[in-house]
C-alpha cells in the first residue's frame, strides 16, 4: 500500500532582506515518517520548521497540505526559560488542549481526564503541580511533549529538543519519540546536530544547506559521496555511525 | 483627633468614596493586565504610557481644556505605536518605549513651561490628588474594570498560552496581534483612569508591583494573578486612607507601600531560603 503523503514542500524560498535562507527546497512527507532535518548553524532548519509551522511568510514556493493536518511543535530548550515563570506543569500541559475548543476554551471533566492520562503517559503526573521552571531539562521537555500531543497532532515538529540534555534524558525523549512514531503512527521532522544519535530512530534523513541537498536514509546518507568529506571533517557533529 | 478617628472620618467624604471607589477598579484592571505585561517582558509599557499621559496633561492645561480629555485617545494611541514599532522599526525588546517616553516627557515639560511652570494642577496629576475625582470618573472606571475582567474571563487560558509561549500560542490559532493590540488599548485605558488616584508617574508601578509581589509566593498561573489583584487591591484602599490620615500624595503612598510589600516578602524568602 502505497504512503499516505500528509504535505508537501514545493520550490520553497525564503529571504531575509538579501540573505538566501532557504532556496528553491521540495520534498514530501508521508504519515508514520520520522524525519532528522540537519544541517550546519544557519543553513535554514528553523527557518523550514517555522515556515511549516505557519509561523513565517515565505516567499515563494508553496506547501501543500494533502488532508486536514494536526500539527504540534516541541522548541528548542535552552535552559535558560524563565524559571519564575507562575505556571504549573499542568496548566502549561493544559494549554495544548484548547484549539478546537469554542470561546472561552474552559475544560470540562473528559478534558482533565485526557490531560491527565497524558501527563501519567509521559511520566510527568506526579509534578503536575509544580512549576514549570523548576523541572528538570528532560522534565521541561516531556511536559511540552505532553502540551503537543494533548492535541493529538498527525504531525510533530521538534526545533533541536535535546540539545541542552545529558545523554541519559537525550536517549528517553528519543525513546519516547519512537514509541509515539511507532505506537500512534505520529510523524516526526525532528531537527538536530546529532545524526548518529538519531540513527536509531530516524527513517530519513534531511540535509539541508539552504537548498535540500540529501533526502534518503541513514545508510544512503553516508554513502554519499559528496557529504563523506564533510560527515568525516564534522564526525562529533554529522555521525560516528557513518565510519 | 487620634489617627482611628480620622481614618474613620475618612468616610463621610463623598470625595474619599469617589477615590477608594476608582481606586479599586484601577488596582483590579492594572493588576490583571499587568500580570500578562510583566510575564510578557512588557513591563516599561505602563511607565511609558505614564509618560505619555503626562505631556496629554500638559496639554490640556496649556489649551485650558479638561486634561483627561487628550490623554484617553493619545495614550491609547501611544500604546498602539508602541507595540507597531517594536514589531516593525527594528527596535529592541523596550528600546520603543524608552523611545516614547522621553519624547513625551520632554514635550510635557515645555508645554507645562510655556504655562507658568510646575504648579499645583500639575503636580495633582503627576502624583496623584483623589480630590479631583469626579462622579463621572467613579461611572468610568468601574465600567472599565468590569470590561477588563469580562474579557479576561472569556480570553484568559489565550493569553496564558501567548504569555509562556508566543509561537505555540500561534500554532494552535490564537489571535496572538489582535490580543496583543487589545492589551495595549487595555493598559493606555488604565494608566488614563489611574491618572487622579495615583497620578501620571506612579500608575506605572501599580502594573508591576502586584504581580512581581504574587510571584514570590510560587502559586499555579491563576493563583499568582489572583493574589496580584489582592494585593492590588490592598494596596490602593490602605494607601488611600493612610494618604488620607498623614496627608501624603495617594499615588506616593499607594507605591511606597508596594515597595514595603516586596521588600518584606522577598527578604522573608531570601532569609528562609525558599526557591
Amino acid at each position: 500500500m502505497a504512503p499516505e503523503r500528509l504535505f508537501t514542500v514545493e520550490e520553497l524560498s525564503v529571504h531575509y532582506n538579501k540573505v538566501t535562507a532557504l532556496d528553491r527546497v521540495s520534498f514530501g512527507v508521508d504519515r508514520g515518517d520520522f524525519i532528522a532535518l540537519i544541517g550546519v548553524n544557519g543553513s535554514g532548519k528553523t527557518t523550514l520548521a517555522r515556515s511549516i509551522l505557519g509561523l513565517l511568510r515565505y516567499q515563494k514556493g508553496r506547501i501543500v497540505w494533502h488532508e486536514d493536518v494536526e500539527i504540534g511543535y516541541v522548541a528548542q530548550h535552552t535552559g535558560v526559560e524563565d524559571r519564575n515563570f507562575p505556571a504549573t506543569v499542568e496548566e502549561v500541559v493544559a494549554s495544548g488542549v484548547r484549539k478546537s475548543k469554542p470561546l472561552p476554551k474552559w475544560l470540562n471533566r473528559h478534558d482533565k481526564t485526557h490531560i491527565r492520562r497524558m501527563m501519567e503517559y509521559f511520566d510527568i503526573d506526579a509534578i503536575a503541580k509544580k512549576r514549570i521552571g523548576a523541572l528538570s531539562g528532560g522534565q521541561y521537555q516531556r511536559a511540552l511533549l505532553a502540551r503537543s500531543m494533548v492535541m493529538q497532532p498527525d504531525v510533530l515538529i521538534l526545533d533541536e529538543p535535546i540539545n541542552s540534555l545529558d545523554q541519559g534524558s537525550q536517549k528517553n525523549f528519543l525513546d519516547l519519540l519512537k514509541q509515539l512514531n511507532q505506537e500512534q503512527d505520529l510523524t516526526i521532522l525532528m531537527i538536530t546536530h546529532d545524526v548518529a544519535g538519531v540513527e536509531p530512530y530516524a527513517t530519513r534523513i534531511l540535509y539541508l544547506e539552504t537548498d535540500l541537498l540529501f533526502d534518503g536514509t541513514f545508510d544512503e546518507f553516508c554513502e554519499t559521496q559528496m557529504l563523506s568529506p564533510y560527515i568525516h571533517t564534522h564526525p562529533r557533529r554529522y555521525g560516528r555511525g557513518c565510519s | 483627633m487620634s489617627n482611628l478617628e480620622q481614618l474613620l472620618r475618612a468616610f463621610e467624604y463623598g470625595y474619599m468614596w469617589r477615590a477608594l471607589l476608582v481606586g479599586v477598579s484601577v488596582s483590579i484592571s492594572s493588576a490583571t493586565i499587568g500580570s500578562f505585561l510583566v510575564l510578557k517582558k512588557y513591563a516599561m509599557i505602563g511607565h511609558g504610557l505614564s509618560h505619555v499621559a503626562f505631556a496629554a496633561v500638559a496639554i490640556g492645561l496649556v489649551l485650558n481644556q479638561a486634561p483627561l480629555l487628550f490623554s484617553l485617545p493619545l495614550v491609547v494611541l501611544s500604546s498602539i505605536i508602541i507595540l507597531k514599532l517594536n514589531h516593525t522599526a527594528r527596535l529592541q525588546g523596550d528600546a520603543s518605549i524608552a523611545l516614547m517616553a522621553a519624547f513625551a516627557l520632554a514635550l510635557g515639560t515645555v508645554l507645562v513651561s510655556t504655562s507658568g511652570g510646575f504648579n499645583v494642577d500639575v503636580y495633582s496629576y503627576l502624583f496623584g490628588s483623589i480630590l479631583t475625582i469626579r462622579q463621572t470618573d467613579v461611572y468610568f472606571a468601574i465600567g472599565f474594570s468590569v470590561a477588563v475582567v469580562a474579557f479576561l474571563l472569556v480570553y484568559f487560558t489565550q493569553l496564558f498560552s501567548m504569555t509562556f509561549d508566543e509561537d505555540f500560542a500561534r500554532i494552535t490559532d490564537v489571535k496572538v496581534s489582535r490580543l496583543n493590540m487589545v492589551l495595549a488599548i487595555l493598559t493606555g485605558v488604565t494608566v488614563v483612569v489611574g491618572i487622579q488616584a495615583i497620578g501620571t508617574l506612579l500608575i506605572s508601578a501599580l502594573i508591576i508591583f502586584p504581580i512581581i509581589i504574587a510571584m514570590q509566593f510560587n502559586r499555579s498561573f491563576k493563583g499568582t494573578v489572583g493574589i496580584a489583584t489582592v494585593v492590588s487591591i490592598a494596596s490602593v484602599v490602605s494607601g488611600l486612607l493612610i494618604s488620607f490620615v498623614i496627608d501624603f500624595p495617594s499615588g506616593s503612598t499607594i507605591v511606597l507601600l508596594n515597595s514595603l510589600v516586596f521588600f518584606i516578602i522577598y527578604s522573608l524568602r531570601t532569609i528562609l531560603g525558599v526557591r
